[in-house]
């Protein structure tokens, strides 16, 4: 009976959104079809040709100087610069949701593996996370110029951290990465207070932003962008340690 | 004085929080406290102002609005929050230093969702709000109230999808994400979508709002929860909730098929609220169905939607916000003393401490809406406003009214009965429960009985909540 009803719910769902889906028409509109995308009545366009606060003219990779917003990645200028406050609200929903973690099951110790390790896995273990650290720290460092950015970039650090934690039942995380955790997610707040006292705009970019395409361009947004991906690498790696611990020892 | 401060400042302390050791609870209480001035602060002024936040002009970038409703949200928040912590200062939570970091991105997150006039962003907000209010939920000591928290994980996190979800609709057909922008672009939509997107915004939102029949959670976690975690989840969380809801459904989307649907689904909800709680044996369990039915009642007046009943539902909110602190913080308090709250254990402790009962009697007075009392005048006000809507939303308000004194009145009878199962030793009230309790009775007997024309900063909400609804909420 319960399942019946849901799957009528569901198809009641699936209606209402084929309906809406060709809903646009000449007399009412309503989501537009593919294509037919009316792009100067969306706030997007403003965002692909930086235009929001003046015509800044045509954009061109590697000669654009001094655009409204200087990176060169379509994608990282909105989220870390016409959006960066929601993107500081999502870097607080992850170490809300870490530290929440770290109350209900941290703390404990580190359940043991049944089986032993190898040597020759440990060590190659230990070689690989090195890499992927390196590589973590290169995709945050580029978020403005290639696709990637801080989240990849912290994630991909944690899972060097991950590689580790599974690979030696004995590893633990430092607890260091606390206050790394902390210190970079005070240093993106600093930042936008910054902003606060100089431009009176919070979180308003107030260095230059360069030429489009350089690696020292676009104001604040690589130095923010290294700032999410030390948090989120350190924040998943102490997170992926409290998993480790659940079913330990208290 | 920048709104901002009152998000960035509890945000920043919560970041040093996380590895400061036992000073995070230091946090906790500065943040508050500056909060507490700040909105101060704002609340000396009137009119609209529109806060730009990163220097990028609304619709494209993010704003922060401030107008007359906010101003007294804002207060009412920050203050209900300083008082809370104050109250159930004497309560030790386990692992209470990195509770104090969840404590302080609630505050943040709260101060967020009344300021912001963006429709993503209010997400964002709600998102931290809730995962707050997870952790708070499973706060309680025992381990029932993980299995709550993770209902209301499971529940909340399907709702902010579901708000997500018509948030994308919107986003899809207007093109733009900016509150006052959408209100200003939805009118020429297509009714249907515009249905669709606010019926999912209802549901995403019914639940943090105790909308009938997506408040299942919400009894086991009031009831369970710690001290300290229910009372903020019971007074200051519907306050921006209700908030939310009024700027997203009324505003914005502003549907009429809509607003009659969230006028059945309230008169329910306060129905069912008011029935549950009658039958309720256990303290917090009763207060919390009490907060549902004060929900729906508020619900039920916003989705009239005329000016006097906004005015109404903003003085039943803070005299719910007022009413609901002082009975939270004294029930969790009575159960401490009393060992549990059910019926039979905590009758006679009243009689033993009367100051417990002096405290939770005008919490309970001013949510009945006793002469004298806050609300009084709310209710009052409120069936004044729905009187010329029809009749019998004034007379089903009545009646919801009866059965709340109802069961009020036994539970104070309760508390004060002479028993003779309880020890002579008298239990004494921790000073800061006494000490905001009674700042808080003073707040709703003062609301109560000053001259009408003090409480004019009410009055301004409903002359405002019309122009607002479709060009200055977004500051442009």
């Amino acid at each position: 009976m319960k399942k019946a009803i849901a799957a009528l719910i569901a198809f009641l769902f699936f209606l209402m959104f084929v309906n809406i889906l060709n809903s646009d028409s000449e007399e009412f509109k309503g989501i537009p079809k593919f294509g037919e995308v009316n792009l100067t009545e969306r706030v997007s366009n403003k965002y692909i040709s930086k235009s929001v606060s003046g015509d800044s003219g045509e954009i061109v990779y590697g000669k654009t100087e001094n655009a409204e917003s200087g990176s060169a990645n379509m994608v990282t200028s909105i989220v870390v610069n016409y959006r960066s406050f929601d993107t500081l609200g999502e870097v607080t929903v992850l170490f809300l949701a870490a530290t929440g973690v770290a109350i209900l099951i941290g703390g404990g110790q580190r359940k043991s593996l049944a089986i032993s390790v190898n040597p020759i896995v440990k060590i190659s273990a230990r070689i690989i996370a090195t890499l992927l650290l390196a590589f973590g720290a290169y995709v945050f460092i580029h978020g403005h110029l290639t696709p990637g950015g801080g989240f990849p970039g912290g994630t991909i650090i944690a899972a060097g951290t991950l590689l580790m934690l599974v690979a030696d039942d004995k590893k633990r995380t430092s607890k260091l990465l606390k206050i790394l955790e902390g210190t970079m997610g005070f240093l993106y707040v600093v930042i936008g207070i910054a902003g606060l006292l100089v431009t009176g705009s919070f979180l308003k970019n107030f260095l230059p932003t360069g030429t489009m395409g350089n690696l020292f361009s676009a104001g604040l947004i690589p130095i923010i962008y290294s700032v999410i991906g030390l948090k989120v690498g350190a924040e998943l790696s102490a997170l992926l340690d409290d998993f480790f611990a659940e079913e330990g020892r208290k | 004085m920048n709104p901002t401060w009152l998000i960035a400042l509890p945000l920043g302390f919560a970041f040093l929080g996380i590895f400061a050791g036992k000073f995070s609870k230091a946090f906790l209480w500065i943040a508050s406290l500056a909060n507490a001035i700040i909105s101060l602060f704002i609340f000396n002024g009137n009119g609209v102002t529109s806060y730009i936040i990163g220097g990028w002009i609304p619709p494209y970038g993010i704003n922060l609005v401030v107008n007359d409703m906010t101003r007294v949200f804002l207060l009412a928040v920050n203050l209900i929050f300083l008082l809370a912590l104050v109250a159930t200062s004497a309560e030790i939570l386990k692992k209470d230093e990195k509770m104090s970091v969840a404590f302080m991105l609630s505050l943040a997150a709260i101060n967020g969702i009344l300021l912001t006039g963006d429709l993503f962003n209010l997400f964002v907000f709600l998102e931290i709000s809730a995962i707050s209010a997870y952790i708070m939920a499973a706060s309680g000591k025992e381990a029932i109230s993980k299995f709550a928290a993770l209902k209301y994980l499971i529940l909340g996190s399907i709702a902010s999808s579901f708000y997500l979800l018509g948030v994308i609709v919107v986003y899809a057909s207007t093109g733009t994400l900016n509150m006052a922008d959408a209100a200003a672009k939805v009118t020429s939509l297509n009714p249907n979508v515009l249905l669709a997107a606010g019926l999912l915004m209802v549901v995403g939102l019914g639940v943090e709002t105790k909308l009938f029949p997506f408040n299942g959670w919400a009894p086991d976690v009031y009831a369970n929860a710690s001290g300290r975690g229910s009372t903020i989840l019971a007074s200051v969380f519907p306050i921006a909730m209700i908030s939310a809801f009024i700027r997203v459904i009324t505003f914005v989307i502003n549907s009429g098929k809509l607003n009659e649907l969230i006028i059945v689904l309230g008169i329910t909800t306060a129905i069912i609220g008011e029935v549950l709680a009658f039958s309720q044996k256990r303290m917090k369990k009763m207060l919390a169905y009490s907060s549902i039915a004060q929900a729906g009642v508020i619900l039920m007046l916003i989705g009239i939607g005329s000016s006097k009943a906004y005015i109404g539902a903003s003085m039943l909110l803070l005299n719910n916000g007022f009413g609901k602190l002082l009975l939270f913080s004294v029930a969790s308090q009575i159960a401490l003393v009393a060992g549990s709250d059910h019926f039979e254990n905590v009758t006679g402790v009243g009689r033993k401490s009367p100051l417990f009962t002096l405290l939770f009697g005008a919490g309970a007075l001013t949510i009945v809406g006793m002469p004298l009392f806050f609300g009084f005048r709310s209710k009052l006000y409120v069936i004044s406003a729905t009187m010329d809507k029809s009749l019998w939303i004034p007379a089903v308000i009545l009646i919801t009214a009866a059965i709340e004194v109802t069961y009020y009145f036994r539970w104070i009878f309760n508390l004060v009965k002479a028993d003779a199962k309880l020890s002579e030793k008298r239990s004494p009230v921790p000073f800061g429960l006494a000490l905001a309790g009674l700042l808080a009775v003073l707040v709703v007997i003062a609301f109560g009985i000053v001259p009408e024309a003090n409480l004019d900063f009410f009055n301004r909400i409903g002359d405002l909540s019309i122009q607002l609804s479709k060009t200055l909420m977004g500051g442009m």
